[in-house]
Order: structure tokens, then C-alpha cells, then sequence
């Protein structure tokens, strides 16, 4: 009983800090992408306002009970996303509740925030939501297929699922990393990245800049609250994610910041000069070399 | 005993006071006929009697004091009386059925009639050579003239083909005759077969015996010699067709039988090979044609050619015994089927098989057509799969597979073609005609029904005596089926009650997988039996099938030996193709299905014979891990069938039309339960034999491909799909090939995996089916773009899709996690990467077209006609919540179900699965399902509950209020985004899924036809024609088997 109190305790430690990371890099991401645009940009703290703003609205609109899960499931996904990993390595205070399950479900958890957020988007019975999630679905579908490849090739390689032990067979120097050791398999989860973190130009299902198309068309108020405070989590989750797997994990915050900062720069940058795939440009892309690499990586531990 | 001399005299004596008596009047003179009939049908009764409680043995009797060929001496054995009274048995119902046109035409039709039945018995009786010649041209010339004794056009130019190529044969046996009683110096039958062992002039000999061999080829009309006969059975009169169909095949093919031994053994060869010659290009002729009449003449000349060449076989492999297991019963079922057959076409006249539903309205009728049709098709339990049954094995003890293999293609083109006759009848619309039953042909018809069952129950107890206790199981379902008159819902409690009866009957006697397996078995047969209780159609034959189904399925997982299995695995798959085809429409898909699953059966037969050449005599299962030599190819063939069963990529074409048509509460019985016996067989033949090592591949990596890519395939085709039921077809073949993945692995992981994964799959699709066929029930119907919106009016519905998607998707906390999760650590532990990738990618496709289902059916905007639809009746709601409360109680405790499954797994392959604790560890990672549910349930009531508590103030706006880029669309009809959702997906990835499996199944489908129809065009029809190739045949085949010297 002790022990499951002091992991909570933890938990809402490690949830405060990841939460203002992402808030954080978010507004850090906005001011770069509009300088790289030539413009000012907004303030660093931008999402703090637009969150306390949405939170404050006084009215709202319901379109029925799966509406009004839907954030609550997406939010629900993000941070269970979160907890289900260990965010540094050796720390005492950041494992979370990875003791829960191995890879495999971290994986899979990322697609409970988006059930979800589906259903409730679809219950708002705008066409426009759906269709926001069926190019959404669809492409995270295709994208996991080069991420799923590089991971088993992790797994062969380390003989474990645990992200725990991947972490511990990468420490001792930068050499150990296995964007080191399986270079092939880091190629593969790279280019899958860009489609998770869905920057251009993988950003077609919420179009942004063009008309209000994609799941939180019809959300609003609490509600859009609810899905803005999730980007926070979720982003920074995958980040933490993708650092672990493959570039060595972190043993302190600091250096959690620096990787996976430099890791959200790469899709900002990739993303900031790209323009948009259609759905299908963006599967047929995903289908050729992404996987081809992972089919490699994979091979390469089958002989 | 009366000395069978006197049927003769009577049948003569009778015949030759007939025109005296007829002066007293056309009734008296009909009931001395039927008398006669029946007195030699009791003195041939008599004789068998006594043979077979009395211990009779063979005697000859002598007339006249003299020896033949002056006098008839008649040998009178065990075999001959049963000969004897089946014919004469049968000449009785015949006269019955004919009573009315006999009356009418008068004492000359009796005379002949008589004739005919005596020319028989002299055939089955007599043991001299020559009085063979002399009864068979009595029966020849009285069935000749019986047959012109309707004066149509039709009738006299099949009798005049008949003469002719009967003219023809008599020609032939007698040379032959004369011939060999120059070699020998005796007529008699006995013994010439002992002389002939002693003659020098084996030219002559051989061109003797081959003369005489040859008539019998004509006469038992076998290919390319039988244009004739095709078109006697079409143009005559069914009432004769049918009695000489059964009984002058009979008597010719005994006489053929009692000279066999008198001819060398390769001329036995020859015999064998034109009898399975005929037999397969007979039926495969048969597959193109429309008129029954020619359909049954085809099967009648296929049958004889595979009696001839068994009873052939018999003789050339001295095996006495083979003639009662096998040739007998392949005879009788013939010979009773064809005649009651040959009848009911001489009431429903029709000469296209397109029009016979008219048959439906004499339910009578159509009962005994459906035996009767069934029966021919070799299904169990009736006397053709005894006999084909016993002579497979036999064949296969002696190595002849090739045999084997053309033996049952010939009976999978002979199910083609009467499944395709019975399967239109059955449920196709009708043009409403008066049809004239006269009621003395509807008895004769019943009479011979009742032969049939009798003498298939004699033959069933004599297989199974020992083993009844294994067909109770099927009880319920014939007491249904005789309780048809009761209403639904006490039916169906009946159903409810039986299937708790024989859980509490067969649960406690087994343990480990078999228990396993019965156990889900009969839970899921009880709850989705709960839903049918809505059904408000009387029907009565509905209760009786499924619980022959559900029998069959509880037989199958206790069958202790291959006969049991096999017998079962027949029953269900008849079964359910009758359940799938009582579905709208379902013509083309349930014939789909059950050929299909013929081929899958025939296949495990072939199998099974494999294995049993190694160990005859053995019927067991572990006859299957003794196989040595020929393990490989029973392994690759029993898999086969097993694979076809389960829909695999390559055989699945037939599943998404079984689904879809079937009855919509039919479906969640064939989807989560029937799929499971094929994955029961793979399990119980992965258990016995393993997978066998071959020397240049890998039998279970072959497996577990097919396994990844039938996920792959059948999932990326489900996403495309606008009908719901078709959606979950495709879903059910993808997950279904997660079990075969997970099974091939062959470790203790992957053991677990599976039967993980089966359970799973089992519970979500028994919910997803039950939900959607209440859906259907209030809609009518299945496209899901149609509906739209239906949350608000169906919640339950949608609460249960929404569980059933979460779980099948895979995605935490729920089961179907779990199962992805054991099969992935299983498959990485194997070392088998790409399928895991292969699989991955299934899975996330899963997402896909989870989120279509739901989305299409219940959320977006609703469809004007169905704003006021109520939820699915209570009888749906029920069994689906009680499958989401098992789901629940697994996903919370997964360690339930793990426990269970480690039990049985763990002693065969080793552990897998550890625990410490509540978490499941395995080589390469770890999982605890309680606390991943415990912890998502906290967020999700504390989320939940925040937003509750910060917005009080919601205002509730209904469906149509939408608003975008300022615009408010007109029609709510126009805004639901459901119809080819999947696009660009398509666009993208159609490659995948282009149909080559549906190519290449039509393309074969094509060429046999093609080749059906080519071979068909021989029969020209024209006499001459027919003469030539008898004549031909004559001369090729004497060249072949006696050869130029």
C-alpha cells in the first residue's frame, strides 16, 4: 500500500513537469516556426493563454454522452501514454507505472487516446470530423508499420521488450546509443516519427490554415481544453518514447530536455518546409522506403 | 425353405393365366399381379432371413433331373437373397407406383412386368453361363417392351437405343460364351473359373474372356459406350427408369460379380479402371446439366461404374469381405436413392431443375427428395459413406492413393451437381403449377424412403454398435425436427434446455484442449441460441437444424477415433449449409460454401487414408502420429482441409458470402463457433502429429505465413466493405488467421497466444454479429451507409459495438490486448520477425475498419426513415452483455483465463507464461492487465469527473445542429460521410487486394465446365453414333488388354 501511494505521488511529480515541457515546447515550437516564416511570433508561454482562455468559456454544447467522452478518453490516452513509460532512466521518482507493461502496450496505448477521440468526434455528426479521422486513422495506421518493424528489430537485437532494459543496453557512452548500433532500425522509426508527430507533411487530417476540418471541429470550450492540455502530454510522451528506444534514454532532466528537444526539431524542421501529402501520397510514401528499411532492419536479425 | 425354383414358376405360371383372369375384370387381374409380387417377395424374404439369423447355408437346386445347359440349376447363398429380395422388394413399391398405368394399359403390361422380375431372379440365381445369356434376354426383351408401353416418341426411341446396344451386348456374351465352353467343356460358373486355371490356349482364353467382359461393359452402360443409356433414363418413363435403374442394374451387375472369377486378373485391371473411369467422367459430365431426368442418368452410370470397379477390386484382391462393407452399401444407397429419385421426377415433370422449388409444396415430398439427394451425395449416415468410407480405407491399406483421389473427385463433382439441383429447389421462387400427385406413387415413394433409413440404420449399428453413446448428441435435433409442429419459442427452449443437457452430459468425461474446447462450445451455442428466441416466422426445420449443428460441433470435440470425426465433420458441414441456405438469396454462396467444405472434407479423408495405410485396422487418432512414411503428405493433407474450414487466404472466397447471406442470427453461430472446429482440428492434429520434419522446407513456417497473410489479407479487404455483415466476415477470416499464426509458432507462448486469441475472438464476434443482426432486425438492412446516427435511438447497440471494437482492435485494457500481446512475445521469441510485422500491420488495419462499423452504423447523421427506430429487442441485447461481462471479467483478471490455458498448454510445450504476482512475464517482456485497467479507470472516472464538475451548464443540442464555414447543410441525409470511406486507402493499397484467389477459383470453376461440356458433346444423340463407339471401344480396349501377338 505504501509503495502504490509513493508511486502516485511520483506519478503526479513527473506528470507537473512533463506537462509545463510540453506546454513549454509548444510555445517554443510557435515562435520558430514564425521566425523561420519571417514573423515575430507569439510570446513563449502562448499555450498557457490559449489554455486558460478555453477553460474559462462560459457556454457549451454537447451532442451527446460519446461527444462529450471523447475528450476525456484522448486526454485519458495521453496521459495513460505517459504513465505507462519510464521517463528517466535510474531516476527513483520518474518510472511511472511502467511496471505495468512492456513496449507492446505502450504502443497500443497510443491508439486508446484515438479511439476514442474518434468516437466522440463522430457523434458530433459534423461530416467534417470524420473525415479528419479517417485520414487521421489512416495514416497513423500506415505510419506504424515502418515504427512496428524498427522495434521488433530492437527487440531481436536486445532479446527484451522491456523499455526499461533497452534503455539500460544503451548507457555507457554514445556509442551504445542504438542510432549507433542499429542504424537501419533508427532510419525506420525516424521516418515513422514524422508521421506520429503529424507536422507537414503529414498533417493532412487536421489541415490547419485551410478550413476547419479534422476531429476538434465541433469542440469547444472545456472540451477543446481538455484536447489542447493532451498535445502537451502526448507529444512530449512520443518524444520520450522515441528517445528511449533509440537515442539512449536520459538520466537526469536536463539531459531529457536536450534530446528530445533536438528530436521535436527534426519533425519541426522537416515540417516547415514541406507542404502537405494528400492520403494517399502519404500511404504510398510510407509503403515503400520507410518500410523497406524496416524490412531490412529486420532481416538483418533474422540471418 | 421353398425352393427358389418356384418364384419362377409362379412369376410364369401368373403371367401365363393373366388373360383368363383379366376376363373377370381389370382389378382382379391387378390384385393376382400384386399377389404374385408379393409372394415372391416373401419367399426371397424367407431365404435372407434365414441366412442371416439362421445360420443357412449355400444351396444349388436342380430341375428337371438333368444336368444344365438342358435344365436351370439355381445356387442360392447369402448373397443371392439379399439380391433377390431387394429386387423383388422393389418390384412390389415399383408395381405400386405404376398401379395406375399398369390398370390402364391391362394384363399384357403384367405379363411383362412379370417377365422382367423373373428374367432378374434367374439372373441373381442361376449358375450356368448359359442360362446367364437366356435370363438376360428375358428381362431384356420385357424391359424393352415395357418401356413402349407409353406410346410416346420420347419412350419408344430410348427403348429402340436400348435394344440395339442391348442386341449388341447379347452378341458379344455369346461368342464369349461359346468360346470359352470350347476351352473348358462345362457351363457351369463354379466350374469354368476352376477349369480356366488349366487351359493351354490362353489367346483364345483371353479373347473369351474379354468378349465376355465386354458385354457386361455395355450393359452396365460404363464410358464412352453409354450415349444410349443417357438418353433411355431421359426419354422413358420415370415409373420404369426408376425400377430398372435400381433393380436391372442390380441383377446385371450380380451376374457380372458371379463371372468375375472365371477372367484373368488383367482383365480385372481393365474392369477397375473403366468402372472409375466412368465414374468420374460421368459426374463431371453430369456438372452441365440442367435436365434431372439426365442428372440422375449420369449418377445411376457413374454409381455402376464404381461398383463394377469395387466389386472388381474385391475379387482381384481376394477380399470376400470388401463386397458387404463396400460394394453393397455404395449399391444399395444407389439403388434405393435412384428409384425413389427416378419417381418424384415422374410427379414434379419438369425438365429443368431451375423449376423444381415447386416441390415445396408437398412438404412430404420434399422431405424424401432432400434425403434421398443427400443420401446420393455419400453423406452420413445413410449406406453410401459406409460403403465409400470402407472402401477408401481398404484402398488405402493397399496403397492405391492415386485411386483414392480420382474415387473422390468424382464424388465432389457428384455433390456439385446435386447440391446445385437441391440448393435451387430449396429456396429459389417458383412459378405456382398444379401438380398431379397420384397418391399411389406419393406411397411408393414414402416406401422406398423408409427402405432407405432402414437399411442405413441397419448399417449405421453395425459400424457403431459399440459407440452410440457418441451420436447422442444429435438426439435433440431429430426430436426437434419431429417436434416441427410446436411453437418457436417452446423450440427453442427445448434448444436451450438440450445444450445445458449435454454440457452436464459430456463436460465432466474430458479434460485438457478436448474440455477446452467443448467447454466454449457449449457456452456459446447456449447464449447466442438465446437470440434466436425473437424469431417470429414459424419454420420447421429452423430448431431441428441448429441443434443438429450444435450436435454435430459437441460430437466433433468428443469424437475419440477418425471415423467419429469424420462422420461429424460430414453432419455439420450438411448442417450448416442447409442453415446458411435458408438465407434471401443465398443460392450461389451456400453452394459455394458446401463445395468448399467437401473439398476440405475430402481432403482430410485422403489424409486420414495416409495415415491409416500405415496402421490399418486402427481407427484412432494416434494412427496420425504413427504415420512414419506418409506423415508429410497426411499432414499437408489434413491441413488442407483444416484450412479450408477456417477461410484462409487462397480458400476464404466462400466466406464473405456464407456470412452475409445466412440468416442474420445464423451468422454469430457459424462465426464464433463453426470457424473454431477447424481451428480444433488443426489443434487436435497439431497434438497427435506435430509438424513433420521434411527435408527441404519448413512445414510450420509455410503455416504461419499463411496464418500472417490471411490476417493481412482478410483485414485490408474488410475495411472496403459497404455491408456490414461482409465487413465482419472479412474481419472474422483476418482474426482467424491470427489463431493458425499463433498455433504454427509451436511453443508454449504461442500456444497460449491462441487459445488466448480464440476465446477472444469468439466472445467479441458472438457480440459484434448479435449486435449488428439487431441492427438489422430494425433497419432491414446491412449497408451501413444507409443507417447513420443511430446512438441516440439504439444506445445498448452502440455500447456493445463500441466494447466489441476496443476489444477486437487490440487496443488496452480490454482482452483483445492480451491476445496481441502473447502473440507478438510469441513470435519474437520464435524468431519470426516479418510475420510479426505482418501481423502488426493487420492489426492497426483492424483500427480501420472498427472505427467504420461503429461510425457508419451509429454515429454522424441519421437517415430520415429510421429517426424513429427502437433498440434491438431484449432477446439481443441479453446474450451480447453476457459476452461483454465474460470480456470484462477477463480484461480486469487476465490472469482467469491465462491459468487456464497454461494448465493445458504448459504440460505438452513447456511454460510461456510466468507470473509474479498479478504480472505475466515471458522471455522478452511483461504485462499486468489488472493494473493497466485499474490505472486507465482511475484517469478516465477523475478526467470524466473534472469535466463534469466544471461544466454544469451544457447545453444539449441534437444531431442536425451543425454549422460550418458559416454554412447550415440542407439535408441531414447528405451530411453522413459513410459511403466508400476508405478512398484514398484504396487508391493506395488496392494492389494488395486485387482478387486473385476469386480469379483463380472461377478460372477452375471454368475449365471444368469447359471440360464437362466438351466431353458431353460425344453423346450425339444419334443411335449410329452410339453402335460406333461401342464398337470402338470394343476394339481399343481389346488391343489394350489382350494385345496383337
Amino acid at each position: 500500500m505504501d509503495n502504490f501511494w509513493t508511486t502516485l505521488l511520483y506519478a503526479f511529480m513527473s506528470m507537473f513537469v512533463i506537462f509545463n515541457y510540453g506546454m513549454l515546447l509548444g510555445g517554443v515550437v510557435y515562435k520558430i516556426i514564425a521566425r523561420v516564416h519571417g514573423r515575430f511570433g507569439p510570446p513563449v508561454w502562448q499555450p498557457y493563454v490559449n489554455l486558460v482562455k478555453v477553460m474559462g468559456v462560459r457556454t457549451a454544447i454537447s451532442h451527446g454522452i460519446m461527444f462529450w467522452l471523447g475528450p476525456v478518453f484522448r486526454f485519458a490516452g495521453g496521459i495513460g501514454l505517459f504513465l505507462f513509460m519510464p521517463v528517466v532512466f535510474g531516476s527513483v521518482w520518474m518510472q511511472n507505472f511502467s511496471f505495468s507493461g512492456d513496449l507492446l502496450l505502450v504502443i497500443y496505448f497510443i491508439f486508446f487516446g484515438q479511439l476514442g477521440m474518434a468516437l466522440g468526434a463522430a457523434e458530433s455528426g459534423h461530416p467534417y470530423s470524420p473525415m479528419g479521422i479517417m485520414r487521421g486513422l489512416a495514416q497513423v495506421t500506415v505510419s506504424e508499420v515502418p515504427f512496428a518493424l524498427a522495434v521488433i528489430a530492437l527487440a531481436a537485437q536486445h532479446g527484451t521488450l522491456s523499455i526499461s532494459e533497452i534503455v539500460a543496453a544503451q548507457q555507457g557512452g554514445i556509442a551504445n546509443w542504438n542510432m549507433i548500433t542499429n542504424p537501419v532500425a533508427t532510419l525506420a522509426g525516424m521516418m515513422a516519427f514524422l508521421g506520429m508527430m503529424m507536422h507537414a507533411p503529414f498533417n493532412l487530417h487536421l489541415a490547419p490554415q485551410e478550413i476547419p476540418v479534422g476531429p476538434p471541429t465541433e469542440y469547444h470550450s472545456n472540451f477543446l481544453g481538455y484536447m489542447q492540455a493532451n498535445r502537451a502530454f502526448f507529444a512530449s510522451a512520443k518524444l520520450v518514447l522515441f528517445m528511449n528506444l533509440f537515442f539512449g534514454g536520459a538520466t537526469n532532466i536536463p539531459v531529457l530536455v536536450g534530446k528530445t528537444f533536438t528530436l521535436y526539431m527534426f519533425a519541426v524542421f522537416v515540417g516547415v518546409v514541406n507542404p502537405r501529402f494528400t492520403l494517399e501520397n502519404s500511404i504510398r510514401w510510407f509503403i515503400r522506403i520507410p518500410t523497406a528499411t524496416g524490412i531490412i532492419a529486420v532481416l538483418l536479425y533474422t540471418f | 425353405m421353398v425352393n427358389p425354383l418356384y418364384i419362377v414358376a409362379l412369376l410364369l405360371g401368373t403371367g401365363f393365366l393373366l388373360p383368363l383372369i383379366s376376363k373377370a375384370g381389370r382389378r382382379v387381374a391387378f390384385t393376382v399381379f400384386f399377389l404374385s409380387l408379393i409372394t415372391v417377395s416373401a419367399i426371397s424374404y424367407q431365404w435372407l432371413w434365414s441366412f442371416l439369423f439362421n445360420g443357412q447355408t449355400a444351396i444349388m437346386f436342380y430341375t428337371a433331373g438333368v444336368e444344365p445347359p438342358l435344365s436351370i440349376n439355381f445356387l442360392i447363398g447369402f448373397k443371392e437373397a439379399i439380391f433377390i429380395t431387394s429386387v423383388n422388394l422393389m418390384a412390389v413399391v415399383g408395381a405400386i407406383y405404376m398401379s395406375t398405368q399398369i390398370k390402364e394399359t391391362g394384363y399384357k403390361a403384367m405379363i411383362l412386368f412379370l417377365l422382367m422380375v423373373l428374367g432378374l431372379n434367374g439372373l441373381i440365381l442361376t449358375s450356368d453361363i448359359f442360362n446367364l445369356f437366356v435370363f438376360l434376354e428375358i428381362t431384356s426383351i420385357a424391359t424393352f417392351s415395357l418401356v413402349g408401353m407409353d406410346l410416346k416418341l420420347n419412350s419408344l426411341a430410348g427403348g429402340l437405343k436400348y435394344m440395339i446396344a442391348g442386341g449388341l451386348a447379347s452378341v458379344f456374351l455369346l461368342l464369349g460364351i461359346i468360346i470359352l465352353y470350347s476351352l473348358t467343356g462345362t457351363l457351369g460358373i463354379e466350374s469354368m473359373s476352376k477349369y480356366v486355371l488349366n487351359v493351354d490356349n490362353i489367346k483364345l482364353l483371353s479373347i473369351g474372356s474379354f468378349l465376355l467382359i465386354f458385354s457386361f461393359i455395355i450393359e452396365m452402360k460404363q464410358f464412352p459406350a453409354n450415349g444410349w443409356a443417357i438418353d433411355v433414363y431421359d426419354g422413358v418413363n420415370p415409373g420404369i427408369t426408376g425400377l430398372t435403374s435400381a433393380t436391372g442394374t442390380a441383377a446385371v451387375f450380380y451376374s457380372l460379380y458371379k463371372i468375375m472369377p472365371i477372367v484373368s486378373d488383367e482383365i480385372l485391371g481393365t474392369i477397375i479402371f473403366i468402372g472409375t473411369l466412368t465414374f468420374i467422367t460421368s459426374n463431371l459430365i453430369g456438372l452441365m446439366q440442367t435436365n434431372p431426368r439426365r442428372i440422375l442418368g449420369y449418377s445411376s452410370v457413374a454409381q455402376m461404374g464404381l461398383v463394377m470397379a469395387a466389386a472388381s477390386w474385391s475379387v482381384f484382391s481376394q477380399n470376400d469381405g470388401l463386397f458387404f462393407t463396400a460394394v453393397l452399401p455404395i449399391l444399395l444407397n444407389h439403388f434405393f436413392a435412384k428409384a425413389g429419385l427416378f419417381w418424384i421426377t415422374g410427379l414434379i415433370k419438369k425438365n429443368d431443375y431451375r423449376k423444381w422449388g415447386v416441390i415445396r409444396e408437398n412438404k412430404v415430398l420434399l422431405g424424401i427428395f432432400i434425403v434421398l439427394v443427400l443420401a446420393l451425395t455419400g453423406m452420413p449416415p445413410f449406406p453410401g459413406f459406409w460403403g465409400k468410407w470402407n472402401l477408401v480405407l481398404d484402398l488405402a491399406s493397399n496403397y492405391e492413393f492415386f485411386w483414392i483421389f480420382i474415387i473422390l473427385l468424382g464424388s465432389l463433382f457428384e455433390a456439385g451437381y446435386m447440391l446445385k439441383w437441391l440448393g435451387v429447389t430449396l429456396k429459389k421462387t417458383y412459378e405456382k403449377d398444379i401438380v398431379e400427385y397420384d397418391s399411389y406413387k406419393v406411397l411408393a415413394i414414402e416406401i422406398v424412403n423408409i427402405m432407405l433409413l432402414i437399411v442405413s440404420f441397419y448399417y449405421f449399428f453395425r459400424q457403431n454398435h459399440n459407440y452410440m453413446d457418441y451420436y447422442l448428441p444429435y438426439t435433440a435435433g431429430l426430436a426437434l425436427l419431429g417436434l416441427r409442429f410446436l411453437p418457436e419459442k417452446i423450440k427453442g427452449i427445448l434448444a436451450l434446455v438440450s445444450i445445458i443437457l449435454y454440457g452436464y452430459m459430456f463436460l465432466p468425461l474430458q479434460s485438457g484442449f478436448v474440455f477446452f474446447f467443448n467447454a466454449m462450445f457449449i457456452f456459446g451455442a447456449f447464449v447466442l441460441t438465446i437470440a434466436t428466441l425473437n424469431r417470429k416466422k414459424k419454420s420447421g426445420t429452423f430448431y431441428g437444424l441448429l441443434m443438429l449443428m450444435i450436435g454435430s460441433l459437441v460430437a466433433i470435440a468428443n469424437a475419440d477415433n477418425i471415423l467419429h470425426f469424420f462422420i461429424s465433420w460430414e453432419i455439420m458441414t450438411v448442417t450448416s449449409y442447409l442453415l446458411i441456405r435458408r438465407g434471401k438469396d443465398s443460392e450461389n454462396e451456400s453452394f459455394s460454401y458446401i463445395m468448399f467444405s467437401l473439398g476440405g472434407a475430402f481432403l482430410i479423408l485422403l489424409g486420414f487414408a495416409y495415415a491409416y495405410s500405415q496402421n490399418p485396422e486402427f481407427l484412432g487418432f494416434n494412427i496420425l502420429s504413427m504415420a512414419q512414411e506418409s506423415s508429410t503428405a497426411a499432414f499437408i493433407l489434413i491441413s488442407l482441409g483444416f484450412l479450408i474450414k477456417s477461410a484462409a487466404l487462397g480458400v476464404h472466397i466462400w466466406v464473405v458470402g456464407a456470412y452475409s447471406k445466412a440468416e442474420d442470427d445464423v451468422t454469430p453461430f457459424i462465426s464464433a463457433l463453426l470457424s473454431k472446429a477447424g481451428i480444433f482440428g488443426f489443434v487436435m492434429l497439431l497434438l497427435t502429429m506435430g509438424v513433420p520434419k521434411t527435408e527441404f522446407i519448413d512445414l510450420s513456417y509455410i503455416l504461419s505465413w499463411i496464418g500472417a497473410l490471411t490476417a493481412l489479407i482478410g483485414t485490408m479487404m474488410a475495411i472496403h466493405e459497404e455491408n456490414a455483415k461482409r465487413l465482419l466476415a472479412y474481419s472474422s477470416m483476418g482474426q482467424v488467421g491470427y489463431i493458425i499464426l499463433a498455433l504454427s509458432i509451436m511453443s508454449g507462448l504461442g500456444w497460449t497466444a491462441a487459445m488466448f486469441q480464440m476465446i477472444n475472438h469468439f466472445l467479441i464476434k458472438g457480440v459484434l454479429f448479435l449486435a449488428i443482426a439487431g441492427v438489422v432486425y430494425r433497419t432491414g438492412t446491412a449497408d451501413m451507409y444507409k443507417m447513420g446516427g443511430l446512438i441516440k435511438k439504439m444506445p445498448w447497440s452502440f455500447t456493445a459495438v463500441m466494447f466489441g471494437i476496443i476489444a477486437i482492435s487490440g487496443v488496452p485494457p480490454l482482452t483483445g490486448f492480451g491476445a496481441k500481446w502473447l502473440l507478438y512475445e510469441a513470435l519474437i521469441e520464435k524468431g519470426w520477425y516479418l510475420q510479426t510485422g505482418a501481423a502488426f500491420f493487420a492489426s492497426t488495419v483492424a483500427f480501420l475498419y472498427c472505427f467504420r462499423l461503429i461510425h457508419s452504423i451509429f454515429l454522424g447523421q441519421p437517415k430520415n426513415e429510421f429517426r424513429n427506430v427502437k433498440e434491438a429487442p431484449a432477446w439481443f441485447i441479453v446474450p451480447q452483455y453476457i459476452f461483454i461481462m465474460v470480456i470484462f471479467l477477463f480484461s480486469i483478471f487476465p490472469k482467469l483465463l491465462i491459468d487456464q490455458i497454461t494448465k493445458i498448454v504448459d504440460p505438452i510445450f513447456g511454460s510461456g507464461v510466468t507470473w509474479a504476482g498479478g504480472t505475466a512475464v515471458t522471455s522478452l517482456g511483461y504485462w499486468n492487465g489488472t493494473t493497466v485497467m485499474t490505472v486507465v479507470g482511475v484517469i478516465f472516472v477523475v478526467l470524466a469527473g473534472g469535466l463534469f464538475i466544471k461544466l454544469p451548464k451544457v447545453q444539449k443540442v441534437k444531431q442536425f445542429n451543425i454549422v460550418f464555414s458559416a454554412e447550415r447543410p440542407e439535408a441531414p441525409e447528405l451530411t453522413h460521410f459513410a459511403y466508400e470511406f476508405f478512398r484514398p486507402y484504396r487508391r493506395a493499397l488496392g494492389w494488395m487486394i486485387a482478387p486473385y484467389a476469386k480469379n483463380f477459383w472461377s478460372a477452375v470453376t471454368e475449365w471444368t465446365l469447359t471440360i464437362s461440356d466438351s466431353l458431353r458433346k460425344i453423346y450425339t444423340g444419334n443411335t449410329q453414333t452410339y453402335i460406333f463407339y461401342i464398337l470402338m471401344m470394343s476394339v481399343v480396349l481389346f488391343y489394350v488388354t489382350v494385345g496383337v501377338k
